[in-house]
């Protein structure tokens, strides 16, 4: 199972190019919010970002997305990118189908990928509800399938399960890793939730004032199940980083 | 309550507590429309009056549209057509009244552009206010689905701003009535304004009442108008209507 994934990723790292910044600046008027951060992403790689709030997560994630430009420094994306926010921001006039069609370039003739994607995240029979009628978990799910059908080479998660109660939540968590599996974009997760950082993603990055602070390995730890030392080590180490206990 | 309302008003009237040629009487006024509908002058004369209103609430709610889509949508709109609005809006409409008799005469085109402008104020400012307060995350969102300007426009921006701007229509159709009333007081040949006056002019409070009742008729239509609009384009609001 490790091997197979292992040389996926090794085919697919040839053809997509990785995420690569270097020393990126970002201000809001005199307030510099990232200085000189370097981040690289190899493709089909799952990174989890921790950091304390206000360190600027959601500022680095707009500027991969696009939707903000650099200061200064370099940043390159592949062109496909999705971003999943932590709102599900879905628009409410449109059924839920329509939603997922928004995420393709023509709207016209996608219903098939959208129902398809609606599929994976096991809401294909509310393809013609209003998005109003969704529970908040489902309203995530479709925001996700709406990010998938675009099939990103980068896949920008922004909190995506801040707003759920814990149970979907886990549910959500399981469904992101599997889609993540199985269509290997490259994947920036922001989350609050070390314990998630650790056993939902590849590498865990830590931000603090506008850079990288610390970046772990975490394969090991998830694929090992006896590993536990090695976890509760990596938690409370991650937690002193963000200036939570000892 | 409305019929207990009719009924005492009847029973003043014929006991004799309320004189009837100043108040008439349900039983009057119901006659009076019967007599009018029976001798066509009621219908011909609506006509008049839904052609004058319809045609003014038309241009009125058009143009209305498609300058708030201006000003809401581009900033050099904003800047040439809204402060201009802004200003205008402070004047009392039906103060010019006289202003546009002398303009345009005491022929049709006066009374539609009364009624036009009456009810351009209501829907323009609902619809740049609908058109500026759209979801600014929603359009965000579409930015980074790499959606182009005419797209956003078009499923994002515009139908955001349908409920507001339903709002203002809802307003709009009520004062269409309320202009009509006005516009026809100015020198009239035809419409239910010259029943009124025609009728004013004999102290026939019955041929007055019946004209009110008409008006009223009018309103409460425009209002029904709007809800099924309502209904019809907010399904996603109610959830209502699912395929
Ligand atoms: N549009 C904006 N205008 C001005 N300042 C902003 C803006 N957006 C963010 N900031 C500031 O930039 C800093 C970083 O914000 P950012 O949203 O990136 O933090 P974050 O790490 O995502 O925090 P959180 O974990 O709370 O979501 C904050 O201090 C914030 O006040
Ligand atoms: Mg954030």
């Amino acid at each position: 199972m490790t091997s197979s994934t292992t040389l996926r990723q090794e085919s697919v790292r040839e053809t997509r190019a990785p995420v690569e910044v270097r020393g990126l600046h970002r201000a809001y008027g005199a307030r510099q919010v990232i200085r000189g951060l370097d981040l690289r992403v190899q493709a089909g790689e799952f990174l989890c970002l921790l950091g304390p709030s206000g360190c600027g997560k959601t500022t680095l994630l707009r500027t991969l997305a696009g939707l903000d430009a650099a200061d200064a420094g370099e940043v390159d994306v592949p062109t496909q990118v999705a971003i999943v926010f932590q709102e599900p921001r879905l628009l409410p006039w449109k059924r839920v189908d329509f939603n997922v069609r928004f995420g393709v370039a023509g709207t016209r003739g996608a219903r098939a990928q959208a129902l398809a994607a609606l599929e994976e995240v096991g809401l294909a029979d509310h393809a013609d509800a209003w998005p109003g009628t969704l529970s908040g978990g489902q309203a995530q799910r479709v925001a996700l399938a709406r990010a998938l059908v675009r099939e990103p080479h980068l896949l920008l998660l922004d909190e995506p399960f801040a707003a759920l109660d814990a149970l979907t939540r886990i549910r959500m968590q399981a469904l992101v890793r599997e889609l993540v599996d199985r269509h290997r974009p490259a994947t920036v997760l922001v989350t609050h939730d070390v314990e998630e950082a650790i056993l939902l993603g590849d590498r865990v990055l830590v931000m603090a004032e506008g850079r990288i602070v610390r970046d772990s390995d975490t394969t090991g730890i998830t694929r090992d199940a006896a590993d536990a030392v090695a976890l509760d080590v990596l938690r409370r180490d991650l937690l002193r980083e963000l200036g939570v206990g000892g | 309550m409305p019929f207990l309302l009719l009924l005492a008003w009847q029973l003043l009237a014929s006991g004799g507590a309320i004189d009837e040629r100043l108040f008439s009487s349900p039983a009057h006024t119901a006659h009076a429309l019967w007599m009018l509908t029976t001798n066509g002058t009621l219908a011909s004369n609506v006509l008049v009056s839904l052609r004058r209103s319809a045609i003014g609430l038309l241009l009125g709610v058009s143009t209305a549209v498609a300058l708030a889509t201006v000003s809401g949508l581009w900033r050099l709109g904003e800047e040439l057509v809204d402060s201009t609005i802004q200003m205008v809006r402070t004047v009392p409409v039906f103060a010019l009244t006289s202003v546009f008799v002398v303009w345009f005469g005491l022929g049709e085109l006066s009374k539609e552009l009364l009624i036009a402008m009456a009810c351009f104020f209501p829907v323009y400012l609902n619809v740049h206010g609908g058109i500026r307060n759209v979801d600014r995350r929603l359009v965000e969102m579409a930015v980074a689905m790499g959606k182009g300007r005419r797209q956003i426009i078009r499923h994002v921006v515009l139908p955001g701003a349908m409920p507001q701007t339903l709002v203002g229509l809802r307003y709009s159709l009520s004062i269409s009535v309320l202009a009509l009333v006005v516009a026809e007081t100015l020198n009239t040949t035809s419409g239910l304004g010259y029943l009124m006056a025609n009728a004013q002019q004999y102290l026939d409070t019955d041929v007055i009442f019946a004209c009110v009742v008409v008006y009223c008729l009018m309103g409460i239509t425009a209002d029904l108008v709007v809800r099924v609009l309502e209904w019809r384009t907010l399904a996603w609001r109610t959830g209502v209507g699912n395929r």
